[in-house]
């Protein structure tokens, strides 16, 4: 029998029940009895009916299940008895669940979302470490001929894939368009096991330089700019004025690095330099992946790696001492740099949790008590302890489900925010943020913690509710009893851990923010104020030559600085590191070469942007192509690479670039003319060594321009791009963004994660407090009878006050020194994300020690002063 | 509430037999097996008819025995009829060699002389 059929079989037996009875009454009336006399024989002979149809329904085998609905039905009319309650106890709770379940999608969406590739497992991430002076830990992509001897170790690998980021403009049309785009090696997209949706993917000759004019289209980018067109292979498309044959299209779904939607991909031709020997040192700027062989693991991998990085730099020791490869799953490098806060964040959030339920188990005692004497009249008509137990637990499960169908709710409006916040600062680089929502994942992790929370918060209140003396209970008086005291040490046990769990996350929103307000202050070496910039992309196909580039920044410095409204304006191209060797110093060991961020600049670029000097002299006009090349340092290079002595007057030399290896000035010497004081750029954290050379010695074809105004700053950005066009009439001007809008992002990045802490711990404040001020006032109207007693034997009211707000005053220390050995146990977790202080930063735990005690004595004292005002006489003829 | 009653006691153990084979006469409804079943042992039983339901509905569910509402041959209105199965019919075979054994078992004990005789 199946449950669905229990409504007709329940009609059946009901008509069963009913002939049974009417013959039997025919019978008796047969015998001569009246109609109803012959009813009760009827009745009596028939037995009893709502046993018999227990019995029987307990006979189809569903018995369970219906007495389940049963006790559902009443849980439900129960609460519905007591909205007040019920209310309190499932907006706790949906709180509760619903911050739970936010947090988790972000955790479901980033770490347990498999990547969208067959046997993801088997992809990883390669790359090149090295451990910097100064620095600490450094990594790149891999070189050309590195991965061409990783690629040697089949038994480790299937595949080694590479790519570089390519960023083309389609130049076909009315305007060019830039194209999200990559270029990558033979393997990369057969490695993800991806199909062309039309066409094929690149072939070995096509990696060849000259022979790579080929393109594969991405889903969009043939759906938006040709129609979705099935006749498009073998057209051309333009990409930076050179042109490439359309060979394939990708599907719909692919995407590239786990979420990126790619426009365009070309073959990623090595130039024969790359391959050559002199490759290993100048093109680790490859960007590597690979998929393993079936049935190797990571570690063997790595294992397998350690050893071919220790040959390489062997063999090769100017290219490879000093530096190490690094294997990790391509999932978790994708991840990597938000998993810690997301452990904070879900830790914080789960203390939320057992936090409400520590409310909620409270509010549940308290009305276990109320309901003593319901409880007692169902345990003595015949329920078992069992069966009292099971109804109790089955009501804190509904009341759970009701919260946690709340939470969801929360939740679901929680990760529509937390979407917004995460796309908006992209600099959060939060992987696969668009896709945060409510999946199966976390609906699964919601209901088990519903019925998780509904058990733990429910058990032990059911437990001793169950556990009455009838007699007592159903007398009217006998409040103080040894069950009593029992309830009492629970409630305050509630109160105490409670309290523990909203110090941790005080102190942990404490030090966050802090670390906040530290970097606040933090000098950046800037002055925002005014400042507009933009990027100037020069395409290579029109600027080939290094003096038109620098001839073009150089006429629109000239015109930029002669607008009206403007006070000063440069170019820098932003840092990208370099190896340098500083006069002066012992040579350079391999693997030891002091690094920097490289800025390419004109002089007007530190007045732009307020950058002050320190020692020697700024750049000048006369620091052009043909007079000695020179560079200026940051003051934190000045500390790092010349300790002891004056760098101005002494040289440095520019070895490599850390990444692609290029440099055209490796055999310059350049003469250090300054020292400017140290700016932080997108890494606050942290100040960097920099060296600024003048753009007239260092062709550049990208650059920011930077502008200071006197006028409100956006206002001079359309005479700033009729300056451009002036120049070159195609030149586009892009990213126009305010220096101070720059800044309010980076810090908003971090701002975010902060945010989600503080907003939590203030949950956890307010419920611990409502937590304590419940049990405090629940304590008082019990005892008012004794408090009574005290005040007419001459207690004053103060003494009533200070006896229970002392009372309250050791739930909350005893709730403190738990806390704070709990915190300081935790800090560790805390310590990559404080600045300026550390992890166990006394003030802190101080400051949150405070604020949690002064606001459970707040709670306290109102039930407190009640007590105190309480008029004797009447509470003890109340009794 | 069944404990305080010796009679019921045994009856519990040995109605799902007595109902088997009341059946075996032919179809019935309930009313007609708990008559049937009081009738024959003269009251002993002193079975109340409503404690049959359950046992019926367990059989049932066992496949022993197979329910329909029919219309009565003497009068115009239907009843539930419960007719023996061929799986009840082998269940009856036995319970009825189970009981005899036990019963055998019994007597042989509680009187012996019996027996040699």
């Amino acid at each position: 029998m199946k449950w669905w059929q229990l409504k007709k079989r329940n009609a059946d037996l009901e008509r069963e029940l009913q002939s049974d009875l009417e013959l039997e009454q025919e019978e008796q009336r047969a015998r001569g009895l009246s109609p109803d006399e012959a009813l009760y024989a009827a009745r009596r002979a028939l037995g009893n009916t709502p046993l018999i149809r227990e019995r029987t329904h307990e006979a189809w085998g569903w018995a369970p299940v219906e007495r389940l609905f049963v006790e559902i039905r009443y849980a439900l009319r129960v609460l519905l008895k007591s909205p007040g309650f019920t209310l309190t106890a499932t907006l706790t709770l949906a709180l509760g669940i619903g911050a739970n379940a936010a947090i988790f999608s972000l955790v479901s969406a980033i770490i347990l979302r498999p990547l969208p590739y067959p046997s993801p497992a088997q992809l990883v991430g390669l790359g090149q470490w090295r451990n910097q002076k100064g620095e600490g830990y450094v990594q790149t992509g891999v070189s050309a001929p590195n991965i061409v001897d990783i690629d040697a170790q089949k038994n480790i690998f299937q595949q080694v894939a590479y790519y570089r980021w390519a960023g083309f403009n389609i130049t076909e049309g009315n305007h060019p368009e830039s194209v999200d785009s990559i270029k990558c090696s033979l393997d990369m997209l057969p490695m993800f096991g991806v199909q062309p949706l039309m066409g094929r993917f690149f072939t070995a000759d096509e990696m060849r330089p000259g022979h790579d004019q080929v393109a594969i289209l991405g889903h969009r980018l043939w759906q938006t700019r040709y129609g979705a067109s099935p006749a498009i292979l073998g057209k051309t498309i333009r990409l930076d004025e050179k042109t490439y044959t359309i060979v394939g299209v990708m599907p719909a779904r692919f995407r590239f690095t786990w979420d990126q939607e790619m426009g365009v991909f070309v073959p990623l031709a090595l130039t024969p330099e790359e391959l050559s020997e002199k490759g290993r040192a100048t093109s680790r700027d490859l960007e590597t992946q690979a998929r393993l062989q079936p049935r190797v693991s990571v570690k063997q991998a790595q294992a397998a790696m350690d050893t071919l990085a220790a040959n390489l730099a062997a063999e090769h020791p100017d290219a490879n001492k000093g530096w190490g490869f690094k294997v990790e799953p391509l999932h978790a490098a994708y991840y990597r740099h938000i998993g810690q806060p997301l452990l904070i964040m879900s830790v914080a959030v789960l203390f939320v949790l057992l936090i409400a339920c520590g409310n909620v188990a409270n509010l549940l005692l308290a009305r276990a008590t109320v309901r003593k004497r319901e409880i007692a009249v169902r345990a003595a008509v015949g329920a078992s302890r069992r069966r009292l137990i099971t109804q109790l637990l089955t009501e804190s499960v509904v009341l759970a489900v009701i919260g946690g169908v709340l939470g969801l709710l929360l939740a679901y409006i929680g990760d529509r925010i937390l979407t917004l916040q995460m796309t908006h600062y992209r600099r959060f680089s939060v992987p696969n943020a668009s896709v945060i929502n409510l999946d199966w994942r976390v609906l699964l992790f919601a209901l088990g913690l519903t019925l998780l929370t509904g058990i733990i918060f429910g058990l032990a209140p059911a437990f001793i509710a169950s556990q009455t003396d009838l007699n007592e209970s159903l007398r009217e008086t006998g409040t103080n009893s040894a069950s009593e005291s029992g309830r009492r040490r629970m409630r305050n046990g509630l109160v105490v851990s409670e309290i523990a769990l909203a110090l941790v996350l005080l102190t942990g929103a404490g030090l966050l923010i802090r670390t906040f307000l530290g970097l606040m202050q933090v000098d950046l070496g800037v002055d925002p104020a005014n400042v507009v910039t933009m990027e100037i992309d020069l395409p290579h196909y029109k600027y080939s030559e290094p003096a038109n580039q620098t001839q073009f920044f150089r006429e629109l410095l000239q015109r930029v600085q002669a607008l009206p409204g403007v006070n000063a304006a440069g170019i820098e191209q932003p840092g990208s590191r370099v190896f340098f060797q500083p006069e002066g110093q012992p040579a350079v060991i391999p693997g030891q070469e002091p690094t920097a961020s490289l800025n390419v600049v004109s002089p007007g670029d530190f007045a732009a942007l307020g950058i002050g000097l320190i020692a020697g002299r700024q750049l000048t006009e006369h620091d052009a192509n043909g007079s000695t090349p020179v560079a200026l340092i940051s003051q934190t290079a000045a500390q790092r690479y010349w300790p002891n002595s004056n760098p101005v007057g002494r040289h440095l030399r520019i070895l490599s670039r850390v990444y692609s290896g290029k440099s055209e000035t490796a055999t310059r010497a350049l003469e250090i003319v300054g020292i400017m004081k140290d700016v932080r750029g997108f890494d606050l954290w942290e100040p960097r060594s920099d060296i600024y050379v003048p753009f007239e010695q260092h062709p550049i074809s990208f650059a920011l321009l930077t502008v200071r105004t006197a006028v409100a700053p956006l206002s001079v950005v359309p005479s700033i791009r009729d300056a451009v066009l002036a120049i070159d009439n195609e030149q586009p001007v892009n990213e126009v963004m305010l220096l101070s809008e720059q800044i309010a992002r980076t810090y908003g990045t971090l701002r975010l994660p902060m945010t989600l802490v503080w907003i939590f711990a203030s949950l956890a404040l307010v419920l611990s407090v409502v937590g304590i001020f419940g049990v405090m006032s629940y304590t008082v109207s019990r005892r008012s009878h004794e408090l009574a007693i005290r005040m007419a034997l001459g207690a004053d009211r103060m003494t009533v006050l200070r006896h229970i707000l002392r009372e309250g005053l050791g739930v909350t220390l005893i709730g403190v020194a738990i806390g704070l050995v709990a915190a300081l146990s935790l800090s560790r977790i805390m310590a990559d994300y404080v600045y300026g202080i550390k992890a166990t930063d006394p003030l802190t735990y101080a400051a949150a020690t405070l604020v949690l005690i002064l606001a459970s004595l707040a709670a306290t004292y109102i039930p407190a002063r009640r007590a105190a005002s309480v008029n004797p006489m009447q509470a003890l003829r109340n009794e | 509430m069944a404990g305080k009653n010796p009679r019921a006691n045994l009856l519990q153990g040995t109605l799902d037999m007595l109902i088997l084979r009341t059946l075996l006469y032919g179809p019935a409804h309930g009313h007609q097996i708990g008559k049937h079943i009081q009738r024959t042992t003269n009251d002993f039983l002193q079975m109340q008819h409503g404690s049959l339901y359950p046992a019926l509905h367990r059989l049932e569910r066992r496949g022993w025995v197979a329910a329909k509402w029919e219309t009565a041959p003497d009068r115009n209105r239907e009843f539930k009829y419960y007719r023996l199965t061929e799986k009840g019919r082998k269940q009856l075979l036995v319970e009825e060699s189970q009981w005899k054994q036990m019963s055998e078992a019994v007597a042989r004990i509680m009187w012996p002389a019996a027996e040699e005789s």
